[in-house]
């Protein structure tokens, strides 16, 4: 199968501004190329809609909308964040202080800090980098996902949609 | 249930075992498929919880993780995820100040 051209990845704006802010401007992503699994030919539409960005995009931005408190994707966003800053100092790559700062970051963090960003990716650019993601967690044993562990700034376009209401 | 038992390994434990097991069920599977072992040998301490976790959610739901749905599925990874937001706080001191003012000022600087 030919490279991809593009690989697309939804994550929130308070994940943007850690990896900007703490990181290096280095960003943790799991992308596809296919951005909504709804507009691909029915023969094609492999994984499920609920695991493709636009869908991603769409369910955290009605959360961050209507102010769910007890959003799960939120939560779970949260959640990551809070064990990436967690790995990065088991691996000294912050310093306490920085742990702290980012763990009381994210604690403090308001319902809009969540909302999402669509980053799109050209796969020249990270051909070298990315990474198959593994099978088991795919959301089809056939679908195209792939992680990249340490996405440099430079290599992406961050778009907020202009779906208006928040 | 084994998500108790979060409360009661060590911190680092606590937060991979949370994280790897709320990503099985993010991606509806069965398995507990670690990326990396950031925390050594806690790593796989942490990879056997989140595995046990998995499998006493299918057990006490009577059905395999895949068949869940997504309602249920939401409400074990909103219980695991408030469990990892403690546990991941709890070995500092948390400067709301701070993390106050350094959101403000990102909200100022990354607009987007």
């Amino acid at each position: 199968m030919a490279d991809p051209l593009i690989l697309y990845s939804t994550n929130t704006w308070l994940a943007y501004v850690i990896g900007e802010r703490f990181y290096g401007s280095q960003h943790y992503v799991w992308c596809t190329p296919d951005f909504d699994a709804r507009a691909l030919p029915r023969i094609e539409q492999i994984a499920p809609p609920s695991s493709s960005p636009a869908e991603i995009y769409q369910d955290l931005y009605e959360d961050v909308r209507r102010g769910d408190k007890h959003s799960s994707k939120i939560k779970d966003n949260k959640a990551g964040l809070l064990r990436g800053a967690a790995a990065k100092r088991a691996a000294s790559m912050i310093s306490e202080d920085d742990y702290r700062v980012v763990v009381s970051t994210v604690k403090q963090a308001q319902g809009r800090d969540f909302r999402p960003l669509l980053y799109v990716i050209p796969f020249a650019r990270v051909r070298a980098i990315v990474q198959p993601a593994p099978v088991e967690l795919r959301a089809h044993p056939l679908s195209r996902e792939y992680i990249i562990e340490h996405l440099p700034r430079v290599d992406f376009d961050a778009l907020e949609l202009p779906l208006g209401g928040m | 249930m084994a998500l108790e038992v979060l409360a009661s390994v060590s911190q680092n434990v606590a937060v991979e075992a949370g994280y790897l097991a709320i990503r099985a069920l993010k991606h509806l599977s069965g398995s507990v498929v670690p990326a990396d072992e950031p925390f050594g040998a806690e790593s796989v301490t942490a990879r056997a919880l989140a595995q046990r976790i998995i499998d006493e959610i299918s057990s006490t739901e009577a059905r395999p993780i895949p068949n869940l749905g997504r309602a249920r599925v939401d409400y074990y990874i909103s219980k695991i995820a408030e469990i990892v937001h403690a546990r991941a706080a709890e070995s500092i001191r948390i400067d709301a100040e701070r993390g106050d003012a350094i959101l403000a000022e990102l909200r100022e600087e990354f607009r987007v």
